[in-house]
């Protein structure tokens, strides 16, 4: 195919090169301006516009017991206990109900709740960015009805360019780069929200201290 | 051009010249009513936007010469009582005679002389009616398409009837879609232009208007054939006219 | 009558069609409105995005060289087809060689504009619609009539309909029921399907990454679970950065379901990284031309900065008439007939620029302000030459502008016209009459012409007043 390839290419070169193509230029933006002492009531604000739930904690006790109760008798698919943030891995139990990205696909399907962390939250649109990687699988935020993700405090920032910004060229280990808003739904028959139509019908944002 | 010229070429465009006369008259009424002194240049036929949207751009590029021609030996404040003419006279022309470089400079004159009846009375004059007498009328305001999104106008024609006392503005849905006139498309393409008009009448008809207003008479002209087809009651007018029939009847014109 | 006159006829005729076309349509409108409302900088924003993909086509072979090199760093495999064929033929042997027996599709319109599925049935693979809206369109037996929402055209009752004729589950007129029942069916379908297929939302130059957003989170799955993932992608669709990527996002998700981001937005990377767990072991990238460099070539080359939001057709009052399958292709709408064109050519498709009243509201709408009128004026135009009018409308024209530059001829000959319409009509109104006039009068009465002009009328008053 390396024929179609030149060929292509030859074609778009000589478009190019006689291309009317209007002529635009691009305004500067301002950037957002999300007061900090904002952040985090916007960020929760636009996670519940969304329909889905977000708990801001001031203790690590606090987070961990609202993890608990969270996902204690379920089937969980979550990252690394190590890679949780606050400790977590000293607190969770993990059994055979804690599956990781190593697990059989099959099983993975079947857990009933995923626990990740996040790379970054952006406050203005109520997103997460999570970067999966060895021990983050990017199953656990897709396969389980209902999604639990840790933010760190020091992780939240005003807009996802910002988050963006930041994370460009870190992505080296991450064979994907997904940023979250909401969970999962459609609106495919007649507009009517579906939640959790492949994905999570429920997520939960655990902002910790 | 100086701001005090009282001079103004009226483009009466084929519609009025042809179907509605009357539309053309209520336009200098009021003109003139404004202390402005009136000229029709000689010539003037039409501004070849047919055959410009009908994909005949060899032929509407003529015709828009010969307009231009015609205009651009005239002096002072082109007025045109229609959007979709204003439009291309204003914008259209520049993209028809894109690549003839010195057509594109005389439609850059002439455009820039060109200005559509409502915004002109609204914007430049300051045109109000209050003080004319009062005749109650519910009127549904149709926007044309070329009006409000090629020249941007949204504004003026309200404010204009607005300002008539007794005139009670009937808002209805969708107010702003295309009415489905279109030039030639509400003949090459009758099926889908008349199911668009039908939708707008229904609205209209259901917003409970006794009038029918519109700054396009190419709008009306279909609208119009809609109505008078379903023997509704509505009465159909032209923005000048229903300015014009409020004017005391010795009025010049 | 042509085929797609056949079609419009019949759409304009379908209540039912236009009931579902309605409630979507107007709870669209509402949505957008809300989102926009929420970012002071939407116009700003459009214009920077219109700025980007712009001079990114500008450019685009040197984008594209950069592209791929971009791409093969990430360990993509990346293939270039020129037309429809060669890219079915690329996935084909990439199933054949992985001995894939059953594909997962997340919706792409690109796909459906070569009509792969059809290419891989035939080749013996098992292949299933995930998007919600696709899957129905693709159990009934349908394409998608809207490049967003596929079953624009379906209302709740069609919907359970089909799902209870070829699933047998109950018959239900709640969407949650449907999806849960979509949801359990598909589940099972991803964990065993052998190969994935996308689309592309964006191509990110620089980073060598493709953007693929979705809502219902099929993509993500059909990117994570095969163990092959090939995605198809315009060769227009590129944006330089990750910055700029992150701009044309807030334009796509408030455009196309007024959201402020779509739920799930995925930068691809290329296959799984050594480490890693999960992710797909191939990641191929077919780019595929068919067309699209000789729109770039041609005078309607701005519609390559389409994003695909949908916007204009969900505006667009002939859309709301007719439907997305009247238009008889992939892409429906007003960018539809511009795209639909400059892919096929205009011989068979001359029949869509002309379906438009050119009402500019598409233009107002579109995020990146794309001026399909004037596109759609320009195909017309072109038109001419390639798939030439009747001899009808050439005469007509012809007369037009003979007429209407000679003032004189216009006076003298403009009477006789009169009278006829005027001898036809009954008191002063025409309601039946051959040619145009039969098309005008189908529906609507004609007003026949003054008895006497306004210019004449002018120059009379002039005489008399012995000006």
């Amino acid at each position: 195919m390396s024929d179609a390839r030149s060929r292509v290419l030859q074609r778009v070169r000589e478009a190019c090169r006689t291309a009317r193509v209007p002529e635009a230029t691009a305004p500067e933006l301002v950037r957002c301006s999300l007061p900090e002492a904002q952040w985090l009531e916007r960020f929760r604000g636009e996670l519940e516009a969304l329909n889905s739930r977000c708990s801001v904690v001031s203790t690590e006790s606090a987070l961990h017991e609202l993890v608990h109760s969270e996902i204690a008798g379920k089937t969980v698919l979550g990252w690394d206990p190590e890679r949780l943030p606050y400790g977590l891995s000293g607190q969770l139990d993990v059994s055979r109900s804690y599956l990781k990205g190593s697990a059989d696909g099959e099983a993975k399907a079947a857990a009933e709740v995923g626990l990740t962390g996040v790379a970054l939250a952006a406050a203005e649109t109520g997103s997460i960015v999570l970067m999966p990687r060895s021990g983050e699988p990017r199953t656990a935020s897709l396969l389980p009805l209902k999604h639990i993700a840790i933010v760190r405090a020091d992780q939240m920032r005003a807009d996802l360019a910002q988050c963006l910004e930041e994370l460009q060229g870190q992505f080296g280990e991450s064979s994907q780069v997904n940023v979250i808003t909401g969970q999962s739904r459609s609106a495919d028959i007649e507009l009517s929200l579906i939640l959790g139509m492949h994905g999570p019908a429920e997520l939960h944002v655990i902002v910790g201290p | 051009m100086s701001e005090g010229s009282k001079q103004i070429q009226l483009f009466p465009t084929c519609l009025v010249d042809e179907i509605r006369p009357e539309a053309g008259w209520a336009v200098v009424r009021v003109l003139e009513a404004a202390g402005l002194e009136v000229s029709l240049p000689e010539g003037l036929v039409c501004c070849g936007q047919p055959a410009y949207n009908a994909g005949f751009h060899e032929d509407a590029r003529q015709v828009l010469r010969h307009v231009l021609t015609v205009l651009d030996a005239t002096e002072g404040w082109i007025l045109i009582p229609s959007g979709s003419c204003a439009d291309m006279l204003i914008h259209q022309s520049l993209e028809l005679c894109r690549d003839d470089a010195p057509l594109l400079e005389v439609a850059r004159r002439v455009g820039s002389r060109c200005r559509e009846l409502s915004a002109f009375l609204d914007e430049d004059l300051g045109w109000r009616g209050q003080h004319l007498p009062r005749k109650d009328e519910r009127v549904a305001y149709h926007p044309s398409c070329h009006l409000s999104r090629g020249l941007g106008v949204t504004e003026s024609p309200g404010r204009l009837l607005e300002s008539l006392r007794g005139i009670e503005l009937v808002p209805f849905d969708e107010q702003d879609e295309c009415c489905g006139f279109g030039g030639l498309f509400s003949v090459k393409q009758s099926d889908i232009s008349a199911s668009m008009m039908n939708r707008k009448l229904d609205r209209i008809e259901k917003s409970g208007a006794g009038t029918l207003v519109s700054c396009d008479l190419g709008c009306l002209v279909h609208l119009g054939g809609g109505l008078h087809r379903r023997q509704s009651g509505i009465r159909v007018c032209h923005v000048a006219e229903i300015l014009a029939e409020r004017l005391p009847q010795d009025e010049p014109a | 009558m042509s085929a797609f006159q056949d079609r419009v006829r019949e759409a304009v005729q379908n209540d039912h069609l236009h009931v579902a076309i309605e409630r979507a349509t107007s709870a669209l409108k509402g949505r957008r409105q809300v989102a926009l409302d929420s970012i002071p900088d939407f116009e700003q924003v459009r214009d920077f995005g219109r700025a980007v993909k712009l001079a990114t086509i500008a450019r685009l072979d040197e984008h594209l060289v950069r592209f791929e090199e971009k791409l093969l760093q990430n360990g993509f495999q990346v293939h270039w087809a020129e037309d429809g064929e060669q890219a079915r033929q690329i996935v084909l042997d990439i199933a054949r060689r992985r001995d894939a027996k059953s594909v997962v599709k997340a919706k792409s319109m690109a796909t459906e504009e070569i009509h792969l599925n059809a290419a891989l049935e035939e080749a013996g693979l098992d292949v299933l619609e995930t998007d919600l809206g696709e899957y129905i369109a693709q159990l009934a037996g349908q394409p998608p009539s809207h490049i967003i929402l596929p079953i624009l055209h379906m209302t709740r009752e069609d919907v359970g309909q089909v799902l209870h004729d070829r699933l047998g589950v109950p018959l239900t007129d709640d969407p949650q029921v449907m999806a849960k029942t979509a949801r359990e069916t598909l589940r099972a379908k991803f964990l065993e399907a052998d190969l994935g297929i996308t689309g592309a939302n964006f191509g990110v130059v620089e980073e060598g990454a493709i953007c693929l957003v979705s809502n219902e989170g099929n993509i993500r799955l059909t990117t994570s679970l095969p163990k092959v993932h090939v995605a198809i992608m315009g060769i227009e669709k590129l944006v330089p950065t990750l910055s700029d990527l992150e701009k044309m996002l807030r334009l796509l998700a408030r455009s196309a379901t007024g959201q402020k981001l779509t739920a799930y937005t995925s930068l691809v990377r290329g296959p799984k990284r050594s480490p890693e767990d999960e992710g797909p072991e191939e990641v191929h990238l077919i780019l595929l031309d068919n067309g699209r460099s000789k729109i770039l070539a041609g005078d309607q080359a701005e519609i390559l900065a389409c994003i695909r939001c949908g916007a204009c057709l969900n505006i667009c009052p002939v859309y709301k008439q007719i439907g997305g399958h009247a238009y008889g292709d992939t892409y429906p709408g007003p960018i539809g007939s511009i795209v639909t064109p400059g892919i096929r050519g205009l011989k068979t498709t001359s029949e869509l620029p002309q379906a438009s009243s050119l009402c500019g509201a598409c233009r107002d709408i579109c995020p990146v302000r794309l001026d399909i009128p004037r596109m759609l004026l320009s195909l017309r135009r072109e038109s001419q030459t390639e798939a030439p009018p009747s001899l009808f409308w050439r005469m007509s024209m012809r007369a037009f502008a003979f007429f209407a530059t000679r003032p004189a001829w216009y006076r003298t000959v403009r009477p006789i016209g009169r009278f006829v319409m005027r001898r036809l009509a009954s008191e002063g109104w025409l309601s039946s009459g051959l040619g145009p006039l039969g098309a005008w009068t189908k529906e609507r009465d004609f007003q026949a012409p003054a008895r006497r002009s306004f210019q004449e009328e002018w120059r009379a008053r002039q005489k008399e007043a012995g000006r």
